[in-house]
C-alpha cells in the first residue's frame, strides 16, 4: 500500500514536470505579448501627453529665432517658415491623424519617427540610435555593476546582520540611497573631479582624441566613464544593498536555513546554496524593477557629465518641445527597459524552479 | 554502560535587551541508546526549545544558560555538545546526529533539487560522489521513496513524500542519535501512520537512537519506548510508555493522558486553565494553579524530580513521603 | 548560478563595447589637442537647446540658432549697422525718388572659404533661389516676393510693388539675406542640405564638429578677401557648455575665452580668475510689458495708463543687484530720446516713465474702478485679478519686475498675481495671446527708423486669442493707429512727414499704452583676457549673438 502510494506520487510528479515545461512555454508567450503591448501603450501615452504640455514647437522655435537675431522677422516670413515645420513634423493635421500617421510611419516605414528639431534636419531615429550606445553603456554597466556589487555586500551585510561594521554599512547604504543622484554627481564632479583632480568629470572622453580604435582613446572613454558611473552605481548599489540585506534576513529565519545549518553543511555553503541562492530570486525582480526607475537618474548624470546620451537629448527636446525626438527617445528608453525586465523575467525560471510551474 | 546522552543541568531561554527568561529549566535527561524516548507537552512548555538546544541550533534571542550534555559513541568516544568548536560541532552534526526540524515542510531548499541536498552534506562529511548518492538512494529506499526523486525539486513533492525526504536524509550517515520535532504535525492520519512506523523501523534496522519531540500522546503511545513529560519548562514525570499510559502518577500527565482521543472519539477529561508564559512562572511547583489536587507545599516549594521505582520519575510533592507526612 | 555570472559579464561587456563603438567616427586631420593655446580662440557657447553639429544650412532655423560659431565666422551680412554703418558684402544702397526702386552696389573681389570667387552670379543665384523656395518656408525669402530684380556691373536694381523706404534693412545686419555659393547650392534642396564643408564668405574654414564632444573647429584662411578685416586667432573653438553650474570649474581654469552665464556665476569666476573680465554690453532690445487689451479690465486705457504709474523701473534697476547692469528705460526705445520721433508734450501729459502710486490711485478711482473692503473691482462689481507672467533665465531683473509691480499694486488695493512659467510655455503663451501682462522684448529698432515701436500694434496682429501674432501680441485695436502705421511702412523715414507721422504715434501709444518698456539690459558676458584682449572695453551696441560677424575683429592678441 505503500509503495503504491508513492508510485502514484512519483508518476503525478513526472507529469508535473512535463506540465511544467509547457507552462513556461506559454509564459514565455504570454509575457512578450505583455511586452509588446506595453512598448504600444508607452508609445501612445508618450505621443498624446507630450502634446498636452503647454508649449508650441513652432513658437518656440520662432521665439528663440528672434533672441538669437535680436531682431523679429516679419509676419509674413514667420507665417511662412511656421507652415513650413508643421509640414514637415506632420503637425498640420488633426491629433487623431497624426497619432496614426505616426504609427504608420514607425511601424510600416522602417522605424520612420519624423524628423528632429533639436538637430534638424537629422532624422529622429539616427538621433536616437547615435546617442543610445551611450545611455545604454552607462546606464546598463552601472545599473548591472551596482546589482551584482550590492547584492554581493547585501548577501554580506545581511548574513553578518549581528555585527557592529554591518550595522554601521546600513546605516551608510541608507543615507546613500536617499540622496538624490544628481546630488551625488555633483559631489563627485566637484571633490574628484575638481578639487582633487582625480579624474575628468564632463565629457564623453578627452576633447583632443577623436573616435578611433587606439589604447589612448579607449582609456580616455573608460576614464571619462568611471564617475558617471560611480553616480549611478552608489544610489543604486545602496538600494540593491539594502534590498539583498532585508531578503538575505528573511531567509535567514526560514526553516530550510535552520535544516541545512543542522546538517552540519560548512557556512559558506549554507551562505552560498541556501540562504544567497533564495534570497536572490527576489533581488533579480528587483532589479528588473529598479531598472525602470532608474533611468531618470541616468539622464540627469548625463546632462551633468555632457554625456551625449539620450537624456540629454531628451532635455534639449524638451525645451523645443521636439515631439518627434521626445516620443522616440521615450520608445527607446521603454524599449530598452522593457527588454531588460523581459531578459530578467525571463531569467527568473532558471533560478527559480518554483515558477516554472506557478507562472 | 553510560546513556547515549546525558543531560545535566541545561537551562536556554530568551535573552532581551534589558530581560531574560528560562524556558527551559534545568533539566536533567539520559538518552538510551537505542531507544526511543517521546518529549511530550503542551504548546510552550518549552520541549521544541529543549531539542533545538540539543542540537545546538540555537539562534538570537534564543540562549543556552547552563548545563552539560555528553553524547557517549559505542566506540567508547565521548562529546561533551556545549563545548565544541563550530568546526568539531559540523562534523559530530549528520553523522552523529541528525535533526528532523518542526516544519519539515519548508525544510527543504526550494531552489535546490533533493538529490543536492541530500548530498552536498554527505560530501563535506567526506564521501564521494558516488558514495553520497549511493547512500542517498539506500536512505531514501529505507522510507519507500524512489531514486528518481533526487531529481525532483521540493514543491515537485508531496507532504508526506518532503516528510519522508527529510528522514531520509537525517539518517543517510546512520546517525547514533536522531532528534525529531513535531514530526507528523502537518501530515495526514494515514500518512502519519506510515512514517512513524518507517521511523520505528529505522530504529530496528540502523540501531538508531531517536528523540520525538510532540505534543501528541497518541504519537508518542505508538512508537516510543520512554516517554518524558515537560511542563513549563521542566520535566514533570518520566519513564517507560506502557506505565505512564497506565497510570501515570503526575497530575499533569494524567490530565494529558487523558485528553487522548479514546476509540469512542470522546475525550475524558481536559485541563483546565492555560500553561504559564515563561515570563511568568508560579511560584513553588510550576503546575499548582492548574493542579486538582494541589495542596500546600505545591506554591511554596518546588518539587524534584524524584524516582518513583521501576525507572519511573515524577516531580510532585504528591510523591514525596517527607511533604505528604509534613503537610 | 554560473549562467547568470556568465550572462552579467558578457552583458557587461556588450555594454561597454556598444559605447565605445556607438563613439566611433571618421578621422580628422587636426584636433583640439594639437591647438596652439595662445593662438585659439575658445568660445564657451550657451546656445539653446538646438544641437546642429553637422549641417551649415543657412535657410534652416535651427541650424541658424547653432553651436557651433557659424554664423559668426563664416557668415557675412552685406551691411552691418551696430553703432556705425559698416560695408560688407555690399558697399551702398540707394533708392529712386518714390522709393519703389532700390539699387544695391556689391563688393567686389569677395571670395568663398573654398577659394572660389564671390561674384555677381552667386548674388543673383541666391536671389533666385530665395524666390523659387520660398513656399518651403526657408528664411530671407518673403521679403523677395513681386520684387524683379536686374544686374549691371556691381549693382543689382531692385523694383518694389510699392514704395519702401526700409528695403535695404533686408541686406542689413546679423540675420538678413546674404548670398550663398552657386556651386554648392544649385540643384540643392534649401530644406534638407546641409552643405557639409560651411562654405561662406567669413575668414574661416571649418576644420571639424563632433557632436558627442560638442566641439567645433575653424581655422583661419589666408586667402580671405579682406586682409583688413583678417581676425587675429588662428583657430576659433567653439564649445557648448549648457550647465552652468559645471562650466564654472573650466572657467575658473582659464579654458574658455568667451561666454554668457547667470549673474551669480560670473560673480564666482571673476573672484576666482583675476584674468577674467566681464564684457558689458547693452541688448538692444528693451525689455518691457504687453498688457492683453482684450482682458477686462486692461481692455481700458485708463486702467493700463494706471498700471504704468504702478511701475518703478528704478526699483527694478536697484533690485537686480549690480549698479549699470540695468537701466531704466525713460522712452520707448534705449538711449536718449529723438526729438525728431516723439512728442515731449504727450509724454508729460501722460506720465509715459513715471512711477506715482498715488496718481495711480487716483487714475483708477476716476475710471470707475473704486476700492470695496479694500480692493479694487472692475465695472461690474467684481474683484480684480490679474496674472502676470514672467520666466527665470537666471537674470533677477527678469524675475523682481513681476513681485514689484504686484507689490505696488497691492498698495493701491488692485491683486496681481506673478506667475513663473519655463520657456518654452512662455514662448507659446506670449504669441498666442494667452496672458494678463507679460514680459517681452522689443527688438528691431534701428537708428533713425523707430517703426519696429509701433509696426507690432497694427490691428491686423490683433488675432483671436490661442492664435500666433507675428506683432505685440496684445491684441491691441485702434483705427487710428492702424493709419498711422500704414503711412509710415510706405514713408521714408528720414523725411519730415514721416517723424510727423511717428510723433502722432507715439502720442497714440502714450495715451493708450499698450504696452510699456522697462529696462535696456547690459548683458554680462565674461572675457578671459589672459591669451586674448580686445573685447573687455565696453563696445556699445555691439550685441553678442551667435551671428555677430563683427565682434570677432575686435579680438587681439595679449601681451604675454
Amino acid at each position: 500500500m505503500t509503495a503504491n502510494a508513492d508510485a502514484r506520487a512519483g508518476e503525478s510528479a513526472t507529469e508535473r514536470q512535463d506540465a511544467g515545461r509547457r507552462e513556461v512555454f506559454q509564459y514565455a508567450v504570454r509575457r512578450f505579448g505583455v511586452y509588446l503591448f506595453t512598448l504600444w501603450a508607452a508609445i501612445t501615452v508618450a505621443f498624446f501627453i507630450f502634446r498636452l504640455v503647454p508649449g508650441d514647437p513652432m513658437n518656440i522655435l520662432l521665439g528663440n529665432l528672434t533672441r538669437a537675431e535680436g531682431r523679429q522677422r516679419d509676419a509674413e516670413a514667420q507665417e511662412a517658415i511656421i507652415a513650413h515645420y508643421r509640414q514637415i513634423f506632420g503637425m498640420d493635421e488633426p491629433l487623431p491623424a497624426q497619432y496614426i500617421n505616426y504609427l504608420r510611419k514607425a511601424i510600416l516605414g522602417g522605424l520612420d519617427l519624423g524628423p528632429s528639431f533639436v538637430e534638424y534636419p537629422a532624422q529622429t531615429k539616427d538621433l536616437v540610435f547615435r546617442r543610445m550606445p551611450w545611455t545604454i553603456g552607462i546606464f546598463t554597466t552601472s545599473v548591472l555593476l551596482a546589482w551584482i556589487v550590492g547584492t554581493g555586500l547585501g548577501a554580506l551585510i545581511g548574513w553578518l546582520q549581528r555585527s557592529r561594521l554591518s550595522q554601521l554599512a546600513v546605516v551608510i547604504s541608507t543615507l546613500l540611497q536617499i540622496t538624490p543622484v544628481y546630488l551625488v554627481a555633483l559631489g563627485l564632479i566637484i571633490y574628484v573631479g575638481y578639487t582633487w583632480r582625480l579624474l575628468p568629470a564632463g565629457g564623453p572622453y578627452a576633447r583632443h582624441l577623436q573616435p578611433e580604435w587606439t589604447w589612448e582613446f579607449i582609456s580616455s572613454l573608460l576614464t571619462h566613464a568611471i564617475l558617471p558611473m560611480l553616480s549611478n552605481m552608489i544610489v543604486i548599489g545602496a538600494g540593491f544593498t539594502l534590498g539583498m540585506r532585508a531578503l538575505m534576513i528573511s531567509v535567514l529565519g526560514e526553516d530550510y536555513l535552520t535544516f541545512a545549518r543542522a546538517k552540519g553543511l560548512s557556512p559558506f555553503t549554507v551562505l552560498k546554496d541556501y540562504a544567497f541562492r533564495n534570497a536572490l530570486i527576489p533581488q533579480v525582480t528587483a532589479l528588473a524593477i529598479i531598472v525602470g526607475a532608474t533611468l531618470n537618474g541616468t539622464f540627469i548624470i548625463e546632462v551633468l557629465f555632457q554625456l551625449p546620451g539620450l537624456g540629454t537629448l531628451f532635455v534639449q527636446a524638451m525645451g523645443l518641445r521636439d515631439f518627434n525626438t521626445m516620443q522616440a527617445v521615450v520608445l527607446f528608453s521603454i524599449f530598452a527597459v522593457l527588454t531588460l525586465t523581459l531578459i530578467v523575467d525571463l531569467a527568473l525560471p532558471l533560478l527559480d524552479p518554483r515558477i516554472r510551474r506557478t507562472a | 554502560m553510560a546513556a547515549l546522552l546525558e543531560i545535566r543541568g541545561l537551562s536556554a531561554g530568551l535573552q532581551g535587551r534589558r530581560s531574560v527568561t528560562q524556558v527551559v529549566s534545568n533539566v536533567d535527561l539520559d538518552v538510551q541508546s537505542g531507544e526511543i524516548l517521546g518529549v511530550v507537552g503542551e504548546s510552550g512548555c518549552g520541549k521544541s526549545t529543549l531539542a533545538t538546544a540539543i542540537m545546538r541550533l540555537l539562534t538570537p534571542p534564543q540562549v543556552l544558560q547552563s548545563g552539560t550534555m555528553t553524547m557517549n559513541l559505542k566506540d567508547g568516544s565521548a562529546y561533551e555538545l556545549l563545548r565544541l568548536s563550530p568546526r568539531a560541532l559540523r562534523e559530530l552534526r549528520w553523522r552523529h546526529l541528525s535533526y528532523i526540524p518542526q516544519g519539515s515542510m519548508n525544510s527543504l531548499n526550494p531552489v535546490l533539487r533533493v538529490g543536492r541536498q541530500m548530498t552536498d552534506t554527505l560530501i563535506q562529511h567526506g564521501l564521494s560522489q558516488a558514495e553520497a548518492h549511493e547512500r542517498s538512494v539506500a536512505a531514501l529506499q529505507l522510507v519507500n521513496l524512489e531514486p528518481r526523486l533526487l531529481e525532483s525539486y521540493p514543491h515537485e513533492l508531496s507532504g508526506g513524500m518532503r516528510q519522508r525526504v527529510i528522514i531520509a536524509a537525517a539518517v543517510s550517515m546512520r546517525p547514533a542519535l536522531i532528534v525529531a520535532d513535531e514530526l507528523t504535525t502537518a501530515l495526514d492520519v494515514v500518512t502519519q501512520r506510515q512514517i512513524l512506523q518507517e521511523l520505528t523501523n529505522i530504529r530496528d534496522e540502523l540501531g538508531a537512537t531517536i528523540i520525538l519531540i510532540t505534543h501528541d500522546m497518541g504519537v508518542v503511545a505508538q512508537i516510543a519506548d520512554r516517554v518524558a513529560v515537560m511542563y513549563a519548562g521542566k520535566i514533570a514525570e518520566l519513564g517507560a510508555v506502557n506505565g505512564i499510559f497506565e497510570a501515570p502518577l503526575h497530575p499533569y500527565s494524567q490530565g494529558l493522558i487523558g485528553s487522548i482521543p479514546r476509540e469512542s472519539g470522546q475525550r475524558i477529561v481536559g485541563l483546565p486553565g492555560e500553561a504559564p508564559s515563561p515570563w511568568n512562572y508560579p511560584t513553588g511547583c510550576r503546575f499548582h494553579p492548574r493542579c486538582p489536587k494541589v495542596f500546600d507545599p505545591c506554591s511554596e516549594y518546588e518539587p524534584g524530580l524524584r524516582t518513583q521505582g521501576s525507572g519511573r520519575w515524577a516531580a510532585c510533592h504528591l510523591y514525596d513521603a517527607e511533604v505528604v507526612s509534613d503537610a | 548560478m554560473t549562467l547568470l555570472k556568465r550572462s552579467i559579464l558578457v552583458l557587461s561587456l556588450v555594454a561597454l563595447l556598444l559605447g565605445a563603438l556607438g563613439a566611433v567616427a571618421q578621422d580628422e586631420e587636426l584636433v583640439f589637442g594639437d591647438l596652439p593655446r595662445s593662438e585659439t580662440f575658445i568660445v564657451a557657447s550657451q546656445a539653446p537647446h538646438n544641437d546642429v553639429w553637422d549641417s551649415f544650412n543657412y535657410y534652416q532655423a535651427p541650424t541658424y540658432n547653432n553651436a557651433t560659431g557659424y554664423a559668426n565666422v563664416i557668415v557675412e551680412p552685406a551691411f552691418i549697422t551696430s553703432h556705425d554703418f559698416h560695408a560688407w558684402l555690399a558697399q551702398s544702397w540707394e533708392y529712386n525718388e518714390d522709393g519703389t526702386e532700390m539699387t544695391l552696389v556689391i563688393t567686389e573681389g569677395a571670395n568663398w572659404n573654398d577659394g572660389m570667387p564671390l561674384t555677381m552670379d552667386d548674388w543673383l543665384f541666391t536671389l533666385q533661389y530665395n524666390q523659387e523656395n520660398a513656399d518651403k518656408g526657408i528664411g530671407w525669402s518673403s521679403f523677395l516676393r513681386d520684387v524683379t530684380w536686374s544686374a549691371e556691373g556691381d549693382e543689382i536694381t531692385f523694383t518694389l510693388p510699392e514704395p519702401n523706404w526700409r528695403f535695404h534693412y533686408n541686406f542689413t545686419g546679423i540675420g538678413t539675406f546674404t548670398p550663398v555659393p552657386k556651386h554648392i547650392w544649385e540643384g540643392q534642396d534649401p530644406t534638407t542640405f546641409k552643405n557639409p564643408n560651411a562654405v561662406h564668405s567669413g575668414p574661416y574654414r571649418l576644420v571639424s564638429s563632433n557632436a558627442d564632444t560638442r566641439t567645433t573647429i575653424w581655422e583661419r584662411r589666408d586667402d580671405y578677401w579682406d586682409p583688413d578685416r583678417m581676425p587675429a586667432p588662428k583657430y576659433m573653438v567653439w564649445l557648448k557648455r549648457p550647465e552652468a553650474d559645471v562650466a564654472v570649474f573650466e572657467w575658473e581654469e582659464g579654458n574658455f575665452d568667451l561666454g554668457r552665464m547667470p549673474f551669480s556665476t560670473m560673480i564666482r569666476i571673476i573672484s576666482a580668475n583675476p584674468h577674467i573680465k566681464t564684457l558689458v554690453h547693452q541688448d538692444p532690445c528693451p525689455r518691457g510689458l504687453i498688457f492683453n487689451t482684450t482682458s477686462v479690465p486692461l481692455d481700458d486705457k485708463l486702467f493700463r495708463r494706471a498700471l504704468g504709474l504702478l511701475v518703478n523701473r528704478q526699483a527694478v534697476a536697484n533690485l537686480a543687484n549690480v549698479p549699470g547692469y540695468v537701466t531704466p528705460v525713460l522712452w520707448p526705445n534705449l538711449g536718449d530720446p529723438d526729438e525728431r520721433y516723439y512728442d515731449a508734450a504727450a509724454a508729460e501729459e501722460y506720465q509715459v516713465t513715471t512711477f506715482d502710486p498715488e496718481a495711480a490711485a487716483a487714475l483708477l478711482d476716476e475710471a470707475g474702478y473704486p476700492l470695496v473692503d479694500g480692493k479694487r473691482v472692475d465695472k461690474e462689481g467684481n474683484p480684480i485679478s490679474l496674472d502676470a507672467l514672467y520666466i527665470d533665465i537666471g537674470n533677477p531683473s527678469w524675475t523682481v519686475w513681476a513681485w514689484l509691480l504686484a507689490e505696488q499694486a497691492q498698495l493701491v488695493g488692485l491683486e496681481i498675481n506673478p506667475r513663473l512659467l519655463d520657456i518654452p510655455t512662455f514662448l507659446t503663451s506670449l504669441p498666442n495671446g494667452e496672458f494678463d501682462i507679460i514680459f517681452r522684448w522689443f527688438c528691431g529698432n534701428l537708428p533713425g527708423d523707430p517703426i519696429a515701436l509701433f509696426d507690432g500694434l497694427h490691428s491686423e496682429h490683433a488675432l483671436p486669442i490661442g492664435e500666433r501674432s507675428g506683432g505685440v501680441p496684445g491684441r491691441y485695436s485702434n483705427p487710428e493707429m492702424d493709419a498711422l502705421i500704414e503711412q509710415i511702412r510706405t514713408a521714408n523715414p528720414a523725411s519730415e512727414e514721416a517723424q510727423e507721422l511717428f510723433r502722432q504715434a507715439y502720442r497714440i501709444w502714450a495715451e493708450d499704452v499698450p504696452y510699456v518698456t522697462l529696462f535696456g539690459e547690459n548683458e554680462g558676458v565674461v572675457f578671459n583676457t589672459e591669451y586674448w584682449t580686445g573685447l573687455e572695453v565696453g563696445q556699445a551696441w555691439v550685441h553678442w549673438t551667435p551671428a555677430a560677424r563683427q565682434i570677432i575683429d575686435f579680438i587681439e592678441p595679449a601681451n604675454r
